[in-house]
């Protein structure tokens, strides 16, 4: 059984604007997958019915294998966190602890459980030290880990990232990446992210559905989906600046093994260079 | 305005004895400040009743080590509203009195009495000494510690919760303000141009304000939504933890309690006179 399955999910917003069109995705459990695509591909409609938050015009919405209703929506918000793209969106308590503390406190927890989800929420995202400060004093990084750290502290099985890397500064990139990276291998929990960038996509993902106009037009593992070149372009989406460097090697006759990390990368190009010599 | 709301938070961040002070401590004794004064007779011993709590606020706004003139820059944004009303009590007879001494007849059948200006002067004490006990608690204590303290005295988590927003989102949109005000001067307008047309200027002015309108409208949606993602529901309420008074909080609570009850008492007894 999938954590998340959606079955020719399908929404319709008003004005008859389609947002999703018959949209399969699967999401299995410890699984670190990127949904990539242009401004308004429907990456965000999608996230949104992972929760319960938009309703299904038709088709559905599968979460442990029983479908979001208003009996469980409670529970599928406790399984399923959302990060929004915007912080200020989702902060929205006078202290950093006491916002950190919102989510805990509404699962019914008594006062020490909270205190100590909230501990460990600021410890995992490295931000004990900002647990009294105001949301206003902080900077677009330090506020984007607040706002996971709220979702953390609901102690959920599927994190769900909107643009997680949107605003932030290359560090902050870097740390996240490192972060999204430790939840699934120290947790064993499943993250879903949307992105623009697609240089960021190797590095923290293992699978990759790609949007345009509100359709799945293609999914499949990073090594699948980058080589469609043309794909990507069609969907006003580039490939990774590293596979797009080796395949120009390659076309200009230079064996260069194909990689998408920098790491990958690196034993590929070191590997061609002893070969050459 | 916008600016003075940062202002007045850049000096709740000072350091000093009375900043440093638990809220509670601080709620207590200015409301019961402020109970106390409201509660002293129309009558003339509100002077020597006025006197000692000025001096009161004076001490305590020396030991907050603020400035004076901060101190009299916000009275003066707050003084014409009371000011006003208190004003035209001079024209008026009122129920505390039995007689009245007419002084001046300004124009037929508008009288100042005596005794109505005594009325107006006593109004003004309660009320300056009531709103500087206000501006002294705002100043001096961060506006999360107030309403965590207000909390921890019981004020319903309903209002909170409530209150908890109202306060992170006037920053939000304090700083959203301040973003378009800057793109507004970025962009060589400003309203008070008079090389501009008046219409012109109206009409753009109106375009912000819808502007931000539309904006808080778009914001207290997405704020909703992310609270239902987060489980919002009935129960839902701010964290507060326990805290327990210091030493030197009791202290000040026992000392200002003293004052702000015995000062009304000792002078209702006749124990300090001034007329």
């Amino acid at each position: 059984m999938h954590l998340i399955e959606t079955r020719d999910l399908t929404y319709i917003y008003p004005g008859d604007v389609k947002g999703l069109d018959m949209v399969n995705f699967i999401a299995p459990r410890n699984a670190r997958i990127a949904v990539i695509g242009a401004n308004g591909a429907g990456k965000s409609t999608l996230f949104k019915h992972f929760n319960g938050i938009l309703t299904a015009t038709s088709g559905s919405v599968l979460i442990h294998g029983e479908p979001v209703t208003r009996e469980n929506i409670r529970q599928v918000r406790k399984y399923v966190g959302v990060v929004f793209q915007n912080p200020d969106d989702q902060i929205f308590s006078p202290t950093v602890e006491q916002d950190v503390a919102f989510g805990p406190i509404n699962l019914g927890l008594d006062d020490q459980t909270v205190q100590h989800r909230v501990d460990e929420a600021l410890k995992m995202v490295g931000i004990e030290h900002l647990r009294d400060r105001v949301p206003h004093h902080l900077s677009g990084g330090e506020k984007k880990r607040v706002a996971i750290a709220g979702i953390i502290a609901m102690e959920p099985q599927i994190l769900v990232l909107d643009e997680p890397t949107a605003g932030l500064d290359p560090q902050g990139v870097k740390d996240l990446v490192e972060f999204i990276n430790s939840l699934s291998r120290t947790y064993g929990m499943t993250v879903i992210f949307s992105t623009h960038d697609v240089s960021l996509v190797p590095e923290i993902a293992d699978y990759v559905y790609v949007m345009n106009k509100g359709t799945i037009v293609a999914s499949g593992t990073t090594r699948e989906i980058f080589i469609k070149q043309e794909l990507l372009s069609s969907v006003r989406l580039d490939v990774p600046v590293l596979p797009k460097l080796i395949g120009a090697l390659r076309n200009h006759g230079i064996e260069v093994e194909m990689a998408y990390t920098l790491d990958d990368a690196v034993s590929s190009f070191l590997r061609a260079y002893k070969g050459s010599v | 305005m916008i600016e003075d709301l940062f202002f007045l938070e850049k000096q709740t961040y000072k350091k000093s004895f009375i900043h440093n002070l638990d809220a509670r401590v601080k709620i207590i004794v200015a409301f019961a400040a402020i109970i106390a004064v409201v509660s002293v007779p129309y009558t003339t011993m509100i002077y020597p009743v006025g006197c000692i709590f000025a001096l009161l606020i004076a001490i305590l706004w020396a030991l907050s080590r603020l400035s004076p003139v901060f101190y009299f820059k916000r009275l003066i944004i707050i003084l014409p509203f009371g000011l006003f009303l208190i004003f035209f009590q001079i024209f008026f007879k009122n129920r505390y009195y039995t007689t009245f001494t007419p002084i001046m007849e300004i124009l037929p059948g508008i009288v100042i009495y005596a005794e109505s200006i005594e009325f107006a002067t006593i109004l003004m004490i309660k009320f300056l000494v009531c709103i500087s006990f206000v501006i002294l608690l705002s100043s001096t204590t961060r506006v999360q510690d107030l309403l965590e303290g207000a909390g921890r005295l019981g004020l319903p988590a309903e209002f909170t919760l409530t209150l908890g927003m109202m306060i992170r989102y006037l920053f939000v949109f304090g700083y959203m303000y301040r973003k378009i005000s800057q793109s507004l001067e970025t962009r060589c307008f400003n309203p008070f141009d008079n090389s501009l047309p008046y219409r012109y200027r109206i009409r753009k002015l109106a375009y912000t304000i819808g502007t931000l309108f539309i904006r808080s409208y778009e914001q207290g949606e997405r704020t909703y939504m992310a609270m239902l993602c987060r489980g919002y529901g009935r129960e839902s309420h701010l964290y507060i933890k326990k805290k327990p008074l210091k030493a030197v909080d009791w202290s000040f609570l026992f000392c200002g309690m003293a004052i702000v009850v015995l000062t009304p008492l000792l002078v209702w007894f006749g124990v300090f006179q001034i007329l």
